[in-house]
């Protein structure tokens, strides 16, 4: 922590104050827990991920197929048309290579969380997800992962899969890791 | 006011205790199709976007980003107003008074079905050191205010309770309202005390559904075909948002609020000009309340008023002909979008069942729900 | 695949559940207020130096002059019932055990006022005026509101 400052008004607390009673606190914890109508789109969407496929929506006016799907095009604004089965294939749009969890507490081997360009939908068209066999250090990512790569989707076996986007376990290298 | 606005197009969806078939997305994009269709117009003649949208409620933070794309305005400018909906229409007023814009869509919407403890939800409203600790649900507020207003104003809960036999009765004409119903004052009073002397049916329940009101100035109205209803006067205010220093038995805000929305649209004698209103009524008390606070009952008459007809929808001055929040249901912050359809259905005379003969003005009184002390007037005129 | 939802077997919920939690400080004036509520079993107020007005529950600065207060007093008993209402309904919308009179009492010459449960009267007896003074918990303290009561004075 820096220094205490003596150009600003306050109190310069640190966690010892709180913890030893010089400082007195309240906690909140509340229960904000919500249970989403998927809707027509996204609930066909995640029951296609249960039986292992990526579903898609297509808009004849704008001519986008669109993941995840959307019974609407926000670009004609005209309500899509079909539903278009995908393949378990993209390319990679964008990545990291992330030593935090989502409580940013560290990890010692990295997560690579990256958008992923559906094969079949429009350019710039991706999902977000992991990268996985793409090695345990910042140097193998960084080695093996390149924008524009490559990859497959890996599903969990069926009788674990939910009808969640976690269905998914990752996607890895076309030909391998 | 400066520049004429108008409302130039209304669209919404029915609103309806759950909504499971659809996505919030979904919904909006049914009420968006019908503005758009509504004003005569496509996305592409919005010039900017003001959506209503508090997180929490959402279950989604930063919701702006959530915004554009059900309404057909990506790339558009969008702001979320974490306010009510007559603030938004405030807002959208400056936007056309300085011509930053012409012609401007709002958007309102409740998912309020998904969320599955509201009262975690409004407590985050409570301060977090005084307040919050002791763990009560935030009705008590309403509780607390309840018996103070009757306590200065003389209004007993069985006049309270004649509020929601009316609301629920007209609700009864309304084909968007979730929760009409014949019922009669006694049932209401006999219904589960809540926070008393507030029971289960003197509360407006939560509803989900959408509204979209397209508003333009004088340029914008001329790429619009709709029918112009004209906001003659817009104000907001927020009393002491400190539950210790505010005035608990009347509803200050909606006198600040009104004095600048009377002033703007230069009515001096409000209760001679206005012609019918929809008035909060979250709770059955907030709309005996709200009218003395308007202006539009003098003080400590209201239910005495209310029970010889004078709101009633053949009386002087019919209050929530739409059926309010507690025929309606409550979509919270968009709860006033609702209102504004109702007037504007009404001054265009396109309000079916529940059309006035003779109207020309309407007002919009709006509340932010507890435990805020917040709250906003519209009013609005018909050519 | 379908274009509707027409079928109530055809309908999917996902779950959200925000871990958000808060710990909140109680600042200069909120920390002199309860540790008087525990050290001393009393109530403070801040005095604003300009104008003299009182303010409960204390706070840093008077919120009419913005100028800084420094000055606590102990507020004088009994307090009068402004409004109250009975609470039946928990946090989770469920009918609570037993009902809570919820009050909000103001004392004489002091603005503002303190929310806390109201005890050992009947919910039917309590009314608006009616004359209380604070029952703080010093045995166990929690240093936070809920060691607060009001009981008749």
């Amino acid at each position: 922590m820096s220094a205490m400052n003596t150009e600003l008004r306050g109190t310069s607390l640190r966690e010892a104050d709180i913890r030893e009673g010089r400082a007195l606190v309240t906690e909140w914890h509340p229960k904000a827990l919500y249970k989403f109508d998927a809707g027509i789109a996204v609930g066909q969407f995640l029951d296609g991920l249960k039986e292992g496929k990526l579903l898609g929506r297509k808009c004849n006016a704008s001519g986008r197929v669109v993941i995840p799907p959307r019974m609407f095009c926000e670009i004609s604004f005209q309500r899509s048309d079909e539903w278009v089965q995908l393949a378990n294939t993209g390319t990679v749009n964008t990545f990291s290579v992330s030593f935090v969890n989502w409580d940013a507490s560290r990890r010692e081997t990295p997560q690579v969380p990256a958008v992923v360009d559906i094969d079949g939908t429009n350019p710039n068209m991706g999902i977000l997800h992991l990268l996985g066999e793409v090695g345990e250090t910042l140097d193998e990512v960084l080695q093996r992962v390149k924008v524009g790569m490559a990859v497959e989707a890996v599903w969990k076996p069926a009788e674990q899969r939910e009808g969640a986007i976690t269905d998914i376990l990752y996607f890895r290298p076309v030909g391998g890791g | 006011m400066k520049e004429r606005v108008a409302i130039v197009g209304v669209g919404y969806t029915s609103l309806r205790a759950v909504s499971p078939d659809v996505s919030f997305r979904e919904m909006i994009f049914e009420a968006a199709v019908r503005a758009y269709e509504d004003a005569g117009i496509t996305p592409k003649e919005v010039d900017s976007v003001i959506a209503l949208g508090e997180d929490y409620r959402e279950g989604t933070c930063i919701t702006d980003e959530y915004v554009p794309d059900q309404l057909g305005v990506v790339y558009k400018p969008v702001q979320t107003v974490t306010g009510d909906g007559l603030q938004a229409l405030g807002t959208a007023w400056m936007l056309l008074n300085t011509g930053i814009a012409d012609v401007i869509l709002l958007e309102g919407h409740s998912k309020a079905s998904n969320v599955l403890h509201p009262a975690h939800i409004e407590a985050m409203a409570l301060d977090p050191v005084f307040v919050r600790p002791h763990g009560w649900a935030p009705t008590f507020v309403a509780g607390l205010e309840m018996q103070r207003f009757c306590h200065e104003s003389g209004t007993t809960p069985v006049q309270a309770a004649r509020v929601v036999a009316k609301n629920k009765r007209n609700a009864l004409k309304n084909p968007l309202a979730a929760y009409p119903a014949k019922i009669d004052p006694e049932q209401v009073l006999a219904s589960r005390p809540v926070a008393e002397p507030l029971t289960e049916l003197a509360i407006a329940p939560p509803a989900d559904g959408a509204i979209v009101l397209i508003v333009a100035n004088e340029a914008g109205m001329k790429r619009c075909k709709g029918k112009p209803v004209n906001l003659d006067g817009i104000g907001w205010s927020s009393d002491s948002c400190n539950v210790h220093t505010r005035t608990w038995g009347k509803a200050a805000y909606t006198t600040q609020a009104a004095e600048r929305a009377y002033a703007l649209a230069d009515i001096k004698k409000p209760a001679d000009k206005i012609d019918f209103a929809e008035v909060d009524d979250a709770y059955s008390y907030k709309e005996l309340q709200h009218l003395e606070a308007l202006g539009l009952a003098p003080e400590g008459q209201a239910a005495k008023l209310l029970e010889k007809g004078t709101f009633e929808p053949d009386g002087d001055l019919p209050v929530n002909l739409s059926g309010g929040s507690l025929g309606c249901g409550s979509l919270h912050d968009a709860s006033s979008f609702r209102g504004l359809l109702e007037v504007v259905l009404q001054l265009r005379g396109q309000a079916g069942e529940r059309q006035l003969a003779k109207a020309k003005r309407g007002l919009v009184c709006s509340w932010r729900g507890v435990p805020t002390a917040t709250g906003a007037v519209a009013i609005l005129s018909g050519r | 695949m379908h274009e509707y939802l027409t079928r109530s077997d055809q309908l999917r919920q996902v779950h959200g559940d925000w871990q958000v939690h808060y710990r909140y400080t109680y600042g200069v004036a909120g920390e002199r207020f309860f540790r008087e509520l525990k050290d001393h079993g009393h109530l403070v107020a801040s005095t604003c130096p300009k104008t003299g007005k009182r303010y409960l529950p204390p706070s840093l600065y008077c919120e009419d002059t913005f100028v800084e207060m420094t000055e606590y007093s102990p507020v004088q008993s009994p307090g009068t019932v402004q409004s109250f209402t009975v609470l039946h309904d928990s946090l989770e919308n469920e009918p609570l055990a037993e009902p809570i009179v919820v009050a909000f009492v103001e004392f004489d010459g002091v603005s503002g006022g303190l929310l806390a449960p109201l005890r050992d009267v009947k919910p039917d007896q309590v009314k608006i005026g009616l004359k209380v003074k604070p029952a703080i918990d010093t045995k166990q303290p929690t240093n936070s509101m809920v060691d607060l009561a009001w009981v008749p004075a």
